[in-house]
C-alpha cells in the first residue's frame, strides 16, 4: 500500500515539475536574464531528480534474483588423504561423494604406480602427475588425533597456475566426523565456484516404520535416520524454521489436528497452535518473523498468518472452499498457496497483507506448491490422469515445466536452500520413497533406502 | 456526557482555526494580487501550481481506505462445535457412513437419505454425542486432503442440524488420506475410502459443567 501511495506521489511530482520547466523555459525566452537560466537549471535537476525517483519506485516494487547455473564442462577434482587411517578413508569417501552430488565436479581415479607425494605440499612432480591426468583441482588433508580431539588440515591447490586456492583447520571431536566432512566439501565448492552449497542440511519427513506415522529425519544421502516424534498417533506434515532450530508439524496426539513445534536443542515437542477444528502447518518465512497455518475454526479451511511465537496476526483467506498448503516467497512478502474457490485447487500468490492476489495455474487440478529460497521458481504437483506428476513455474514468465513423466505418482516437492535440488515422494517402485533430483528435473535417485512409505519430505533451511 | 469545560475547548479550537483559514485566505488572495497586477507571468504560474499542487496531496492525504467489513461470526452455544481433545469415541453400528464422490464434498442424494436415518436414531438417543470423522481416498497431497476432509464431516455436520440435531452434539474432525478402509491402489478402495464415518460417546460430565458454571458465578461475583 505504502508503495503504491509513493508512486502516485512521484508520479504528481513529476508531472508537477515537468510543467513548471515547461513554462520557465518560455521564461528564459521572454527575458534571457541570468537568474532565470539558472532557476531552469535548478528546475530542469529536480525534474531529472524527481523522475529517477520515479523509476527507482517502479523497480523498487520488484524483487530481482540472480540464480548461479552450472553449465559447460565439469572440474575434475582428486581428493586425496596424506595417510592411510580408516578415519581419513572415511572422510575422503564422504568428501568424494558430496562433491558429485554437487554436480560441479568429476572425481578422477589416478593409476596405481602415479601416487601424489604423502605430504602437504604440491610440488613438481605433483603436478606433472595431475595434468597427465587432467586434474584441474587438486585436494590434500591430513587427520591429526589429540586428546579427545581430531584435528583435520585440508588443502587445495589449482593445478593450472600451481597456486593454493584455500587451507582450513577443522578441530572436532571423534562423533562430529560426518559434520566436518560435509563442512569441509562445503569449503571447497564455496572456495571454488563460490557458490553455498548445503551438505549439512537435514531432510524431515513422515514414515510409518515405527507402527504409526511418526516425523523423521535423513541426511541428503539417506544416513543419519533419526525418528522426532514418539507420539503414537498420526504426525504429518513437518516444516523447518528459517533457522533450523524447529520443526512445525501436524499431529492427531491429542485427538485433534494440532500444529506442534519440536525443538532441537530442547530435544522434545511443545503445543504450538491448538484451535478448535483443524489446524495444519502452512510455512515459515525466510526472515523467521512470520508462520502461515490453515484453520478451520471459523468454518472452511483458511489460512491465518502468524507471528514466529504462535500469535495469531490476522487470517488472510475469505474465500468458499479450502484454501492451504501456504509456501512463502524468499523476500517473505507473499506466499503462494492452493485454493478451490474456482472449482479445482489451483495456485494463487497473496502478500502477507491479505491483499494482491494472483492466480497463476489455470488448468487442472495444481496442488503442494513450494517457492524456491532463491527465487524464480515454484514447483508443484499436477494431477494427470490416476496419477501426480511434478512440475515447476517460472515465476516471472508463468510458463510451466513438467520435471517427472511416466514414473509412478509424485507428490509434494521441496527446495533445497540452495534452490538446486527437488526433494519429492514417489511411489515409482512401489511405495512411497523419497526421491531427489536437480531442478531441472535430471538425476532423479532415491535418498537412501528407508524403509516403508515416507511422504511428504522437506529440506531444512 | 461531555461537561461544559470541554465543550468550550471544542469551540474554542473551531474558532481559532476558522479565525486562522480566514487570515491565510486573505495573504493567499492579496499576494495573488500583487503578482498579477506585477505582470509577474512566472510568479502567477508558481502559485497557481502551488495551489493545485497542494490540493491534490490533501485530497490525496485524506482519502480513507475502504475496507470491506469483515464477516461476522456468531456462534450460539446451541450450534456451537463441541471440543474433542481428550474424548473417546466408540463405533455405534446404528449409524452408517456416507460416502461422497473425487474432489467433492456435497451429499450425494444416497447420501441424504443415510443421514434422515442416522438423525433420527440421534432424536431417539438424545444423550449421544457424535464426531463425524471426514475422510479421503489417497490421490491428491496430505494437506489438501485434510482440508477436503473437514469439509466433508462439516458438510454432514450442517446437514445434520438442518435436520435438528444440536450443533453442540456433534463434533467434526478430518484424517484426510490418512485411515483408509481399503488400502488398495483402484477406484474400488478408493470410493470405499472417501466417506464421513460417525462416531459416538455418552458424556459424563454433563452436570459437571453444570456445576463448574456456578462456581465460576460464585468466584466472579457482580460489582
Amino acid at each position: 500500500m505504502k508503495n503504491y501511495k509513493l508512486k502516485i506521489k512521484s508520479c504528481f511530482l513529476m508531472l508537477f515539475n515537468y510543467f513548471r520547466s515547461c513554462e520557465s523555459t518560455q521564461v528564459v525566452l521572454d527575458l534571457t536574464s541570468e537568474i532565470v537560466k539558472k532557476k531552469t537549471v535548478i528546475f530542469r535537476f529536480f525534474f531529472i531528480l524527481h523522475f529517477t525517483f520515479y523509476i527507482f519506485n517502479c523497480l523498487y516494487c520488484a524483487d530481482i534474483f540472480l540464480q548461479l547455473k552450472s553449465g559447460g564442462r565439469k572440474t575434475n577434482i582428486f581428493i586425496y588423504p596424506t595417510d592411510n587411517s580408516r578415519h581419513s578413508a572415511d572422510i575422503q569417501k564422504i568428501v568424494s561423494e558430496d562433491l558429485v552430488y554437487s554436480g560441479i565436479f568429476n572425481l578422477i581415479s589416478l593409476p596405481p604406480d602415479q601416487l601424489f607425494a604423502k605430504k602437504l605440499d604440491f610440488n613438481k612432480t605433483d603436478r606433472d602427475i595431475a595434468v597427465a591426468n587432467g586434474i584441474d583441482t587438486i585436494v590434500k588433508f591430513e587427520i591429526k588425533t589429540s586428546k579427545n580431539k581430531i584435528i583435520l588440515s585440508g588443502y587445495c591447490w589449482d593445478v593450472v597456475s600451481a597456486k593454493k586456492i584455500f587451507d582450513k583447520d577443522y578441530k572436532y571431536a571423534d562423533y562430529e566426523t560426518r559434520k566436518v566432512a560435509h563442512n569441509f566439501s562445503e569449503d571447497i565448492i564455496k572456495s571454488l565456484t563460490g557458490q553455498k552449497i548445503s551438505f549439512s542440511s537435514k531432510i524431515a519427513f513422515s514414515n510409518t516404520m515405527s507402527g504409526s506415522k511418526e516425523i523423521w529425519c535423513v541426511d541428503y544421502d539417506g544416513k543419519n535416520l533419526t525418528r522426532i516424534t514418539y507420539n503414537n498417533s498420526i504426525s504429518v506434515l513437518p516444516k523447518f524454521s528459517s533457522d533450523g532450530k524447529y520443526i512445525y508439524y501436524t499431529t492427531y496426539k491429542e485427538g485433534n489436528p494440532d500444529i506442534f513445534r519440536y525443538d532441537f536443542e530442547k530435544n522434545r515437542s511443545v503445543p504450538f497452535i491448538t484451535f478448535q477444528g483443524l489446524n495444519i502447518t502452512g510455512s515459515a518465512s525466510c526472515d523467521g518473523k512470520y508462520f502461515i497455518a490453515t484453520l478451520s475454526k471459523d468454518g472452511d479451511p483458511e489460512l491465518y498468518l502468524f507471528t514466529a511465537e504462535g500469535k495469531i496476526i490476522r487470517r488472510l483467506t475469505y474465500s468458499r472452499g479450502v484454501d492451504t498448503a501456504a509456501s512463502f516467497s524468499p523476500n517473505s512478502n507473499e506466499f503462494v498457496f492452493v485454493s478451490d474457490r474456482g472449482g479445482n485447487p489451483q495456485l494463487y500468490i497473496m502478500d502477507i497483507e491479505g491483499t494482491n492476489l494472483r492466480k497463476i495455474t489455470y488448468s487442472g487440478y495444481n496442488d503442494s506448491p513450494c517457492w524456491s529460497p532463491v527465487g524464480g521458481a515454484i514447483a508443484f504437483t499436477k494431477r494427470n490422469g490416476a496419477i501426480f506428476d511434478i512440475y515447476v513455474m517460472d515465476v516471472s514468465t508463468n510458463k510451466e515445466y513438467q520435471l517427472t513423466k511416466n514414473s509412478g505418482s509424485n507428490e509434494n516437492p521441496a527446495f533445497s536452500t540452495d534452490g538446486r535440488r527437488i526433494i519429492f515422494s514417489s511411489n515409482r517402485t512401489g511405495k512411497y520413497e523419497l526421491f531427489s533430483m536437480f531442478a531441472d528435473g535430471s538425476k532423479q535417485k532415491p535418498v537412501g533406502s528407508i524403509a516403508k512409505e515416507s511422504t511428504n519430505p522437506v529440506w531444512s533451511q | 456526557m461531555r461537561n461544559a469545560e470541554q465543550t468550550q475547548n471544542i469551540t474554542r479550537n473551531r474558532r481559532g482555526t476558522r479565525m486562522g483559514f480566514l487570515i491565510f485566505n486573505h495573504v493567499m488572495l492579496n499576494l495573488f494580487q500583487h503578482l498579477f497586477r506585477s505582470r509577474n507571468k512566472f510568479g502567477v504560474t508558481l502559485f497557481v501550481s502551488f495551489l493545485i499542487f497542494n490540493c491534490l496531496f490533501t485530497g490525496c492525504a485524506k482519502k480513507k481506505i475502504v475496507r470491506p467489513p469483515e464477516p461476522v461470526t456468531t456462534i450460539e452455544k446451541q450450534t456451537e462445535e463441541p471440543s474433542l481433545r481428550g474424548k473417546e469415541y466408540k463405533n455405534v453400528p446404528q449409524l452408517a457412513t456416507v460416502y461422497f464422490d473425487y474432489d467433492n464434498a456435497t451429499l450425494r442424494p444416497d447420501a441424504r437419505n443415510i443421514l434422515a436415518k442416522n438423525a433420527s436414531w440421534l432424536k431417539d438417543n438424545s444423550d449421544v454425542e457424535i464426531i463425524v470423522e471426514g475422510h479421503c481416498d489417497e490421490r491428491g497431497t496430505t494437506d489438501y486432503n485434510i482440508a477436503l476432509g473437514d469439509r466433508r464431516a462439516k458438510s454432514v455436520r450442517s446437514y445434520l442440524m438442518k435436520l435438528g440435531i444440536k450443533g453442540n452434539r456433534m463434533a467434526t474432525i478430518s484424517y484426510g488420506e490418512e485411515r483408509p478402509v481399503d488400502s488398495g491402489h483402484d477406484e474400488a478402495a478408493w470410493s470405499k475410502n472417501r466417506r464421513a464415518d460417525m462416531l459416538g460417546r455418552i458424556p459424563e460430565n454433563v452436570p459437571k459443567e453444570i456445576l463448574n458454571d456456578k462456581v465460576i458465578k460464585k468466584k466472579n461475583p457482580k460489582k
